[in-house]
């Protein structure tokens, strides 16, 4: 019995792959989307507890992405990911309709707790 | 470089080859970052796979083997990302004062290669010049091309290709920045390329024909190889 789903959504394959593979060790439920179409394509397909979006996608955008997403799902979560490289810069890219914002490299254990946040609060 | 603009001219100038400088190695750490979170957790799922408990520890062959595989093409990718922004910060040496437009042009399509990705567009390089030099320093052409691209790249039409070429005139090597008109509106060419190009001691030509739109980037005076 998993613990929650979530859809990841990053152009990078290998880290998409990779995050699924761990979450998935964790009891967590987890699949992966690389551009904004296919994204939204699952997130109307299935439900999902928590959404993990990159801000920086090819074609449409990070933020259009959780537009589109908040539009049709206003009570999915949706955690950010930047590749903005200062410590603490990356906290004002956070856009106002998203959960919360996490910088690259991401740890596992801080975006794990940060989802488990995320679907408490919205539950 | 700039003597010839008068005073708000030039500080907007100056304060768009910072932005150049700013924008295009902010876009390869941006790369890099990516690189070292791939890296970062291929090695947590290496400790995730050491950790089942098992002594000793069995590891499943295909799956080492991708995760090597993954080590193995990011640490190249790495390296290339590294080597394009040490070309890049080394394009401002005071000491470098001539500039071979086709590796310049072959540069900016690496340079940009990312962002144009971000918006489905292709860079495509055709660099007949090769050898000619350019009796300015690298940053400059690279911050002109900046200029041209940027514009560009906003307005050209996802799925298309910008073209880049390099040719020799009768007064020197100049650098073609051409798009597809159609679908793209209007294109305002930027005040900064044309005093750019002034100070290089070139010209820009802007040409619209044919559902094409293209960026001449004329420069004055060569030696050949």
């Amino acid at each position: 019995m998993s613990r929650f789903r979530v859809l990841i959504i990053d152009d990078e394959e290998e880290l998409a792959t990779t995050l699924v593979e761990r979450l998935t060790y964790r009891d967590i439920e987890a699949e992966y989307a690389l551009d904004g179409i296919s994204a939204l394509a699952k997130v109307v397909a299935q439900p999902y507890d928590v959404v993990v979006l990159d801000l920086k996608l090819p074609g449409i955008s990070g933020e259009v992405v959780l537009r589109r997403i908040k539009a049709q799902f206003p009570h999915l979560p949706v955690i950010m990911i930047t590749g903005h490289g200062t410590p603490h810069g990356h906290e004002a890219e956070k856009p106002e309709q998203a959960f919360d914002i996490v910088a690259k490299p991401i740890g596992l254990d801080a975006l794990i707790e940060k989802m488990e946040a995320a679907v408490k609060k919205h539950e | 470089m700039n003597e010839g603009l008068s005073p708000q001219d030039r500080d907007r100038l100056e304060q768009s080859g910072r932005e150049c400088f700013g924008r295009l190695t902010a876009s390869l750490s941006h790369e890099l970052n990516n690189v070292v979170s791939i890296i970062d957790q291929n090695t947590g799922l290496m400790s995730d796979l050491l950790a089942t408990g098992d002594n000793p520890v069995v590891i499943d062959r295909t799956r080492l083997e991708k995760i090597v595989t993954r080590f193995s093409t990011q640490a190249e990718r790495g390296t290339a990302l590294i080597r394009l922004l040490n070309t890049f910060a080394h394009s401002v040496d005071e000491d470098k004062l001539a500039a071979d437009p086709a590796e310049l042009v072959r540069l900016t399509q690496s340079l940009w290669r990312r962002a144009a990705e971000m918006r489905r567009v292709e860079i495509e390089i055709e660099t007949k010049a090769g050898g000619a030099e350019i009796p300015v320093r690298p940053f400059l052409v690279l911050w002109a091309l900046f200029l041209a691209l940027r514009g560009a790249l906003d307005k050209c039409p996802p799925g298309q290709a910008i073209k880049i070429k390099t040719e020799m005139s009768s007064t020197g090597p100049r650098i073609i920045v051409d798009m597809p008109l159609e679908g793209a509106g209007e294109i305002a060419v930027s005040a900064d390329l044309e005093n750019l190009m002034n100070c290089c001691q070139g010209w820009l030509y802007t040409k619209k024909e044919a559902g094409r739109f293209a960026q001449e980037l004329q420069f004055k005076g060569h030696s050949s190889p």
